[in-house]
């Protein structure tokens, strides 16, 4: 399943890694993380972020910079998110997988 | 300051507890084979959070000159992998301090020719001779409690500093690795969040990371500087480690802590790797000599 935003196909390898692991950490059911839903609202602070962006790293095999997710005001929304990690040209990897 | 005025001024026993004492078996789940709690070091071909540990503890041995005639203190020495290394690899009579009942039981446990640990804090250790190296792996941010005036903080520093300048032999030297508070503000103006809150609270209540420049003017009158490094990228890369197998045994960890309590000490894994990678934490390692003492010609 992917999920189709304004930001269109981009999202598609990202989004169901990102959806997945917030749905573990919210413990939300997969189908309620929704794209137009703001970090608020999935209760993404900067604890829960620091997880979400080390499993999705880790599921993905790729390391983001935290800034994309730490700069983020609460009233963003994952496709937001998502748009922003995907767009970032992502650093060599600094830990093995 | 008397030396209860300073063992008072860091972390209580009770603090100290709330992590250290989790269960040995638990920490071995995650540390890695010789259960170092520090950062390990990173080269390009370091393969593993063994590798690393055995890295650092060879780092400090190798500026530090640490062989099979050396005496080293290891002050706030948790389980004893670094000790373990400088004993049983080059040779060295270590002794560590620490005021974990855990660390100190492990530690003596291992039965390994040259190596000791008391329990005891820095501000009551009285060598029996004196140390050809003193090496202080991330123990500094238990010596004075969070919250305590940055002055108060200076001045137990100095004192620790000024405590290490008398233990050590002539031509010996102290290794530090520490790290640090950076772009974080000051005191008060710390920056309370869901993620500093988790590890001030829960997983290492009373501690508090030093400001390199509090540590600086500290050492400053009776130590001058070798090497001082920052090699932050060696952190998240040790706490990504320890996470992945923290996570990877995750139902062995629950049955000995509980299931809360290992999903929040993996939770504080990822929290430390990021305030790492946000540079909200600094790690250094500093080598440090002691300064001579002033001449006497006018």
């Amino acid at each position: 399943m992917s999920a189709r935003t304004d930001e269109g196909d981009v999202m598609d390898d990202l989004w169901e890694p990102v959806a997945r692991v917030i749905a573990r950490l919210s413990d939300l059911d997969a189908d309620a993380v929704r794209p137009d839903l703001t970090l608020d609202e999935l209760g993404i602070d900067s604890l829960v972020a620091a997880e979400l962006l080390i499993e999705v790293e880790d599921e993905v095999g790729r390391e983001f910079d935290p800034e994309v997710l730490f700069d983020l005001d609460p009233s963003a929304t994952l496709g937001m998110l998502v748009a922003r990690l995907d767009l970032e040209h992502p650093a060599p990897p600094a830990t093995s997988t | 300051l008397e030396h209860q005025d300073l063992q008072d001024r860091g972390a209580s026993m009770d603090a100290l507890a709330v992590h250290y004492e989790l269960g040995d078996d638990f920490y071995a789940l995650w540390l890695g084979g010789d259960m170092g709690y520090s950062s390990g070091l990173w080269t390009a071909d370091t393969p593993d959070i063994d590798a690393a540990q055995d890295n650092k503890a060879d780092y400090f041995a190798s500026r530090l000159d640490v062989g099979p005639s050396s005496r080293v203190l290891d002050v706030g020495c948790a389980w004893g992998g670094p000790a373990h290394r400088l004993a049983a690899h080059h040779g060295a009579t270590v002794h560590g301090l620490t005021r974990s009942p855990a660390h100190a039981g492990h530690v003596n446990g291992r039965g390994v020719p040259g190596l000791s640990a008391g329990l005891e804090g820095w501000a009551d250790h009285e060598p029996t001779a004196p140390y050809d190296a003193i090496v202080v792996l991330e123990a500094m941010e238990h010596f004075a409690q969070d919250g305590l005036p940055a002055a108060d903080r200076r001045e137990i520093y100095s004192a620790f500093f000024d405590r290490c300048h008398g233990w050590l032999a002539p031509g010996g030297g102290l290794g530090l690795q520490v790290f640090c508070l950076e772009n974080v503000g000051r005191d008060a103006a710390r920056r309370d969040t869901p993620l500093v809150r988790l590890i001030r609270e829960r997983v290492f209540p009373e501690a508090v990371p030093p400001y390199l420049a509090d540590l600086v003017e500290a050492w400053d009158p009776v130590f001058s500087v070798e090497v001082l490094e920052d090699q932050t990228s060696d952190y998240p890369k040790t706490l990504r480690a320890w996470r992945r197998a923290l996570v990877a045994n995750a139902d062995a960890a629950a049955a000995i802590t509980g299931a809360d309590v290992s999903a929040m000490v993996a939770r504080y894994l990822a929290a430390g790797e990021m305030l790492f990678r946000l540079h909200e934490w600094s790690l250094y390692r500093a080598v440090l000599r002691p300064r001579p003492k002033r001449r006497v010609l006018g």
